[in-house]
């Protein structure tokens, strides 16, 4: 009975097994037949889909995700599959190995493909084999399973690499018309009416706009404020020729300074090859403008200084004769006071003519300028005394200088004429009266005028200021101011070559003039001269009470002396003081040597007698040749220079031989000071008590 | 009272007849009484050429057409380096000095010149020719 149940059970268990295993394998048929349903099914829906089950077995992949992974789902899938071990995770690091760095924004646009699904917060694009991007993301169903969804996204990650590469270009681009120093503006027509589609920096600054907001603004914006109706003019041409075109235009920028633009337009042609759009380019030209008007003005200059080199060649080949013939009439007429009186008139009116062409030669650079060295701020000071006469009562004449030394390359004499035609000009600009102001100052490179700012010499540059509150000129009358003839005074009171001197002595000097005036506000007239690091020139310094203190720096003296050891013992003591010291033994060797000597002789030391040509005889051939020369005569006889045999002049200054060291030296002071020749004398004043004069005037005023 | 230039002998070369005329009678004042006239450089050099000794000193214009000063200070020095030449200019720019120093000249003179200054000069070819 027992082995009857027993057996019951046994065939009761291995039917049950039976059936069990049968239906397991039905369940498993029918289990596959479903997966392959859905997979045929998921086939279908376009999207890789890979799917585990909640142990996260793999369960099956469809074709797009065996087409994007096939050695993974067939390596890993197929195989762990069979495997009991979880094979999600081998997958997802898969994913991770192979993931590529993608715009968050791509991701955003994928958008969710099942909403229903539960994020598995896995959500990344790989790089699969056969360089193909991918977007997998891991979602979860309700049942515990995962899906791997991978969605081909290779156009759309081609199409993003593109706008990123296109908006680093437009970046780039757009940077570097931002950067450029030309202003750029792009138009658009649109309903009859210009819109600003671009506009870079520079452009807004020019014509004052704020950046921001430009875009999509009517031009109108910008074209109304340019005054230049010619300018304007042009423009519109050629935006209605729809042509390339170039525009040359003035503007006043926010400082009101003045600026020349160079616009250069240019049509764009859209798709279809009609102008849609139209490109301007604002380059300033207000230098060039400078330089070419700069230029034409020098070679206009140059060519009527050649004109005026060859008329007053000519014109002093006739003066010669008029002169010549007048002198010789003198001596041949003897005394008639009557004729005399002619021919003193004769003579000074072709004095008058040899100094215009004097004047002409001197604006024609064709006069031998001599290289002397001074301080500008004390040499304007001496020349107060000269200009002071030529200033009416009414003026108020002020000379302002530097305390600072300023060492200029510039003859006094050249100073002078500056200063006088300078001063004159300003004084007639004040027929009402006003302020006359003569300064010198150093001039710092920041304040320097653009056309010096390229040829600054290491030294710098001193700047003469003639500054009048006069009627002022109009800029037709600056452009042609240096123009020799050139004359806005009446019939026969100015030459016109006054200015044109100046500016002839200035470009000699290597200096530049420049000219600010304003109509009923006056002028001024600024003279920027090159500064040297030579020594001064010619200058007498130390203290008259104690003579071995004073030198006689840069002079030049020529002494005439045919007695050889006396001849050396001045040379010794004149070279002792700074002298350059030319020498020679009688009278005709003393015209030769000056002869040959090219630069400027101050003083002239002769005996009274000597073989030949005597002291007095060379003194007055001197006057002539040297006028700048003052004389002293060394003599045997007493020192009143009476019993001597020869006549001297009234004024003669006079030195007794044997010739006393000290008495020399005071005697030479104050020739050199006398003033009675023209050559520039320095006597060092202290420097602080001209500026203190010059304040107590301030203060009291 | 006798005057320094007495015995001197000189050919004044000028292309302009009142200029020529002028110096000679600036001249004969300083009491000059030998003066030979050429009217342009090839006249001043064939005279040389014939009446060598017959002159001391040249005084002559710069400018003049066909041959200028230069030309025929140039072409005595050629056989002459030392007989005293005194160049006649309207010019005083630096090149031309430059230029008329280089070529020989004993000195020069600028128009418009007095009485006074042209006998400076002369007295310095005076001085030239005794060293």
């Amino acid at each position: 009975m027992i082995f009857g149940v027993h057996f019951f059970l046994d065939v009761l268990v291995a039917v049950l097994v039976c059936v069990g295993i049968y239906l397991m394998f039905k369940q498993r048929r029918r289990y596959r037949a479903s997966v392959a349903v859905l997979e045929d099914a998921s086939d279908t829906i376009g999207n890789g889909l890979i799917c585990f089950d909640k142990k996260d077995r793999f369960v099956s992949a469809n074709s797009q995700a065996r087409e994007f992974l096939p050695e993974l789902i067939e390596e890993r899938g197929e195989r762990f599959g069979q495997s009991k071990g979880p094979v999600l995770s081998a997958f997802l690091d898969y994913m991770y190995d192979h993931a590529v760095e993608c715009d968050e924004s791509l991701f955003n646009t994928l958008g969710r493909s099942a909403e229903k699904m539960k994020d598995a917060g896995f959500r990344e694009v790989i790089l699969a084999p056969g360089s193909r991007y991918c977007l997998v993301e891991a979602r979860k169903t309700d049942a515990g399973g995962t899906y791997l969804i991978l969605i081909d996204i290779g156009d759309l990650k081609n199409q993003e690499d593109r706008m990123l590469r296109l908006n680093e270009y437009n970046y780039e681009l757009d940077q570097a018309i931002q950067a450029t120093t030309s202003g750029v503006v792009v138009m658009k027509y649109q309903a009859e009416r210009e819109i600003i589609v671009f506009a870079n920096s520079a452009f807004c600054e020019i014509w004052g706009v704020e950046r921001q907001g430009i875009t999509g603004q009517d031009l109108e914006v910008v074209f109304s404020k340019i005054d230049d109706d010619e300018a304007l003019e042009a423009i519109f041409k050629i935006r209605k020729e729809r042509k390339t075109g170039t525009v040359e235009l003035k503007h006043r920028d926010a400082n009101n300074e003045e600026h020349w633009y160079e616009l250069k337009m240019s049509p764009v042609k859209g798709f279809r090859g009609e102008v849609a759009l139209f490109v301007g380019v604002f380059n300033d030209i207000t230098e060039l403008k400078m330089r070419q008007a700069e230029l034409s003005k020098a070679q206009k200059l140059e060519a009527l200084g050649q004109l005026s080199a060859g008329v007053a060649h000519d014109f002093n080949n006739v003066l010669s004769i008029i002169d010549g013939y007048s002198r010789l009439t003198s001596t041949a007429v003897g005394e008639d006071p009557k004729i005399r009186e002619y021919q003193g008139r004769i003579q000074t009116a072709t004095q008058r003519g040899a100094n215009l062409i004097k004047q002409m030669l001197t604006f024609s650079r064709h006069e031998i300028v001599q290289d002397t060295v001074i301080d500008l701020g004390q040499a304007v000071q001496e020349q107060q005394a000269f200009l002071q006469p030529l200033v009416d009562a009414s003026i108020k004449f002020k000379v302002l200088s530097d305390v600072e030394q300023m060492i200029v390359e510039c003859s006094v004499d050249g100073l002078t004429q500056i200063l006088m035609n300078l001063v004159v000009n300003a004084r007639d600009a004040m027929p009402d009266g006003g302020t006359l102001l003569v300064e010198s100052r150093a001039c710092p490179s920041d304040t320097l005028p653009k056309a010096l700012l390229d040829s600054k010499p290491e030294g710098g540059y001193a700047c003469l200021l003639v500054s009048d509150t006069g009627t002022g000129m109009k800029q037709e009358i600056i452009d042609r101011i240096f123009d020799p003839f050139f004359t806005t005074k009446d019939q026969g009171k100015g030459t016109g070559l006054g200015l044109s001197m100046v500016y002839g002595l200035v470009k000699q000097i290597g200096g530049h003039i420049d000219i600010d005036s304003k109509i009923g506000r006056g002028t001024s007239i600024m003279i920027y001269l090159p500064l040297t690091d030579k020594a001064l020139s010619r200058q007498v310094s130390g203290d008259l009470r104690d003579v071995d203190t004073i030198r006689f720096d840069g002079f030049t003296a020529m002494v005439a002396e045919d007695e050889p050891d006396l001849l050396l013992l001045v040379r010794g003591i004149l070279e002792d003081l700074g002298m350059n010291v030319l020498t020679a033994r009688d009278g005709h060797e003393a015209l030769a040597v000056q002869d040959d000597y090219e630069g400027s002789i101050d003083l002239l030391l002769t005996d009274v007698v000597m073989p030949e040509l005597g002291g007095v005889e060379l003194a007055d051939l001197m006057e002539d040749l040297r006028p700048e020369a003052g004389v002293i005569y060394m003599s045997g006889y007493p020192a009143n220079g009476q019993n001597m045999r020869v006549d001297l002049p009234d004024d003669a200054v006079f030195i007794a031989k044997p010739i006393k060291h000290d008495d020399l030296i005071r005697l030479i002071y104050a020739k050199l000071n006398s003033g009675s020749h023209s050559g520039g004398v320095n006597v060092e004043t202290p420097r602080w008590a001209v500026k203190k004069e010059i304040l107590q005037e301030e203060i009291s005023e | 009272m006798k005057s320094p230039f007495d015995d001197m002998k000189v050919l004044l070369v000028e292309d302009q007849g009142e200029a020529r005329a002028m110096m000679r009678n600036m001249m004969m004042e300083l009491g000059i009484t030998q003066i030979f006239e050429a009217s342009d450089g090839r006249e001043a050099l064939n005279f040389l050429d014939s009446a060598y000794d017959f002159i001391d000193i040249i005084v002559c214009d710069w400018n003049m057409p066909a041959m200028s000063g230069v030309e025929v200070l140039r072409q005595l020095r050629t056989v002459d380096a030392a007989m005293p030449f005194l160049m006649v200019t309207g010019r005083s720019d630096v090149e031309s000095v430059v230029e008329a120093k280089s070529s020989g000249v004993t000195a020069y003179i600028r128009k418009p010149f007095s009485p006074k200054e042209l006998e400076a000069k002369l007295r310095i070819m005076l001085y030239k020719l005794a060293a």
